[in-house]
């Protein structure tokens, strides 16, 4: 490839396919997210049925391959974007996950915080929200940085059925600019890059902001 | 569902699901000897090699599977043939071994450093210490992971059908091709993932089981020598 | 000392608390007078912590009365009561993710609306009065537990509590942090707070007690005032454990 192609490959690259990448990354975590803490929290509260339900929602997301879900859900839903589709898999896989790191993380809160509250007469939501939660998110933080991790890995799937992001941008250029290796390769940086700032901010979080607040 | 669906294309279904058990199996024994002896040195930690090791695991865990498979397939393949189930194979080794090898270093590093130290004053060398004492006892401490890895691999094949390798999950698109009916195909995928994943954890809470009645018997026992002590 | 005319705070009436099969508290009673300091002994397992925990709310009871200054305590109202009763736990409990600061700010700002500034001046008075100025922006891994439990009870206190409970406040500590939250008690004591105290710490007992409880197998044993508890006890289990506790 001469530096020209390069440069007309690599800008392809980041002008039109990374756009979508981080919007895939964007969306899916936000959803992720949410679900992970809402259905977490929900989850350590242990409500009969309500709990076997989400055990199940857990099982399955983590049973199934996500590319099989992703697949299913661009054959069985007539409507909406392949952008969506993408968002609506990897969100609800990793939001499983991020469910079961958010429960574990309420069982390794102290009973006593919680009884604390109650007895200078804290709200219920309240204590959640100012005292249990944040105290949760502090401790969950190695491993939901892990599984963001596992997210911003996983959003590259959305390639197979067609979505505009980097990777499916990349393998469009491949008939015109046959350099598979090299091209690939690119990819590969790209995403060990935003993968690597994300474990390196995670360390980091957990050295500074963790370790000045709850201590090791 | 329709079961007509799965019984019509029963063939096609069967011939994945064997590929599926088949790359499941290869990869799982060669991941697992891989991410040991990867684990190994990057917990010895020798010069070079260690910074490659180290390296290699974190470059192979931080970057997509997806995007490891078309690299080397339409990559690497281009200067040398191989064929596609091989390129699977090493992708799913080198991918999921770079897991495993973060695993057993854990493992290692949580043993005892005592431990290395009688083996060696005992006249072991390095490498019969790392096979005859420490990978033994952390192998017990990693079982558990382990065989979540499994089921991890497991799913991991289902990538292989981007590299054309007719596993299930290309067998459950192509009948969902020809049969129009989504829900009995990609359904009937899911299920027999599910399937295999509830087996492996299934084994892994019969080990669990087995080692915490073993746990439980040998507190017992120290348990009485207190008593008989006291 | 006459407790006829001075009124009632709590008053516990033929309390049930069971775990499962096993029963804690059994059909107990007990009046705890204003001002009054009354602490709870006995062997462990006996049902101190368990009534202290059940005057607050933390446990619910199977069956008898909790009175609160003349209302009965019930899961609907303990809300409100609790902002009246404070609580100082064996194992502190600060709020792990907050500074000192907020750890005595959040309750009286949120729950009693109280402004923040005014609180701000009370804590840090009540923080140099018990001898940690300089934490109100230590987070609570940053204390040592003398430290933590005079902050954990500056956090009851800046609920301006009617009543104190205190579950082995000095259990959980190291011998030479014992005196500095004992220190601290005393003070309260002498201010005329009412307060109810699980210890273990005869000598101090003696020295702060209004009235003594000895609890045992999920009974009230002896309640005497302090000075016959260590006088000419009849109960042959109390003179086990006292002679047990104080020889020790």
């Amino acid at each position: 490839m001469t530096w020209e192609e390069r440069f007309l490959v690599l800008k392809t690259m980041f002008v039109q396919g990374m756009p979508m990448t981080l919007k895939l990354i964007g969306a899916s975590l936000l959803f992720a997210l949410l679900i992970g803490i809402v259905l977490g929290t929900v989850r350590s509260m242990k409500i009969p049925v309500v709990d076997q339900i989400l055990g199940a929602y857990a099982l399955i997301c983590r049973g199934i391959p996500t590319i099989i879900i992703l697949l299913f859900f661009y054959a069985y839903f007539t409507r909406g974007t392949q952008f969506w589709i993408s968002v609506l898999a990897i969100s609800m896989v990793e939001g499983a996950y991020m469910m079961e790191i958010v429960k574990g993380g309420y069982l390794s809160v102290d009973k006593g915080q919680w009884e604390a509250a109650d007895s200078v007469g804290l709200p219920r939501l309240y204590t959640i929200t100012r005292i249990v939660l944040p105290q949760v998110m502090l401790v969950i933080v190695p491993a939901l940085m892990g599984q963001i991790v596992m997210l911003v890995k996983g959003t590259c799937v959305a390639a197979t059925i067609g979505c505009m992001d980097v990777l499916r941008r990349a393998q469009l250029l491949l008939p015109k600019y046959s350099y598979p290796l090299e091209i690939y390769a690119y990819i590969l940086v790209i995403f060990f890059v935003m993968c690597h700032f994300l474990t390196w901010l995670g360390k980091k979080l957990e050295r500074t902001v963790v370790k000045r607040i709850i201590g090791d | 569902m329709n079961f007509g669906v799965i019984i019509k294309y029963w063939p096609r279904l069967w011939s994945g699901l064997q590929l599926t058990l088949l790359y499941s199996a290869i990869a799982i024994v060669l991941a697992i000897v891989w991410g040991v002896l990867i684990g190994a040195i990057s917990y010895r930690k020798p010069p070079v090699i260690g910074q490659i090791t180290r390296a290699y695991v974190c470059f192979f865990r931080e970057t997509p599977l997806l995007v490891q498979l078309y690299f080397l397939f339409y990559g690497v393949s281009r200067y040398i043939s191989v064929p596609a189930g091989f390129i699977g194979v090493l992708a799913l080794v080198l991918n999921d071994g770079a897991f495993i090898a973060e695993i057993v270093r854990g493992g290692l590093q949580s043993l005892d450093p005592g431990q290395r130290e009688a083996a060696l004053s005992l006249g072991f060398n390095e490498f019969q210490t790392m096979i005859y004492f420490l990978i033994p006892q952390a192998w017990k401490k990693v079982l558990d992971s382990l065989i979540n890895m499994m089921s991890i691999i497991i799913k991991d094949t289902s990538m292989l059908m981007w590299i054309t390798i007719c596993e299930l999950n290309y067998q459950c698109n192509q009948v969902n091709i020809y049969s129009f009916d989504p829900i009995s195909a990609y359904m009937f995928g899911a299920a027999v993932y599910l399937a295999l994943f509830l087996i492996v954890q299934g084994v892994r809470r019969l080990i669990k089981v087995r080692s915490n009645r073993i746990d439980k018997r040998l507190n017992m026992k120290t348990n009485k020598e207190e008593v008989l002590n006291v | 000392m006459e407790n006829n005319d001075r009124e009632i705070v709590v008053s516990l009436q033929n309390v049930v608390k069971k775990f499962g099969h096993l029963t804690v508290l059994d059909d107990m009673s007990l009046d705890v007078y204003e001002h009054e300091t009354v602490v709870l002994c006995g062997p462990s397992g006996g049902g101190k912590s368990t009534l202290l925990r059940t005057i607050n709310g933390l446990e619910r009871i199977n069956s008898g009365k909790i009175i609160y200054r003349g209302t009965e305590v019930t899961h609907r109202n303990i809300h409100s009561i609790r902002k009246h009763i404070g609580m100082v736990f064996q194992s502190f409990n600060l709020f792990s993710n907050l500074s000192v600061k907020d750890n005595l700010l959040i309750a009286p700002c949120k729950t009693l609306g109280k402004d923040k500034k005014e609180m701000l001046k009370k804590a840090s008075d009540y923080l140099e009065l018990f001898g940690v100025a300089d934490k109100m922006d230590a987070y609570p891994h940053q204390l040592s537990g003398g430290q933590k439990q005079r902050i954990a009870i500056v956090r009851s206190l800046m609920m301006e509590p009617d009543l104190m409970l205190f579950d082995e406040p000095t259990s959980a500590l190291d011998p030479e942090m014992i005196k500095e939250v004992l220190d601290a008690i005393r003070r309260l004591s002498q201010q005329g707070m009412t307060m109810i105290i699980v210890t273990h710490e005869m000598g101090f007992a003696r020295e702060v007690a209004s009235r003594i409880c000895f609890l045992e197998s999920a009974k009230i044993r002896v309640d005497t005032d302090t000075k016959s508890f260590f006088g000419d006890t009849q109960d042959e289990r109390l003179q086990q454990f006292l002679s047990v506790i104080l020889h020790h």
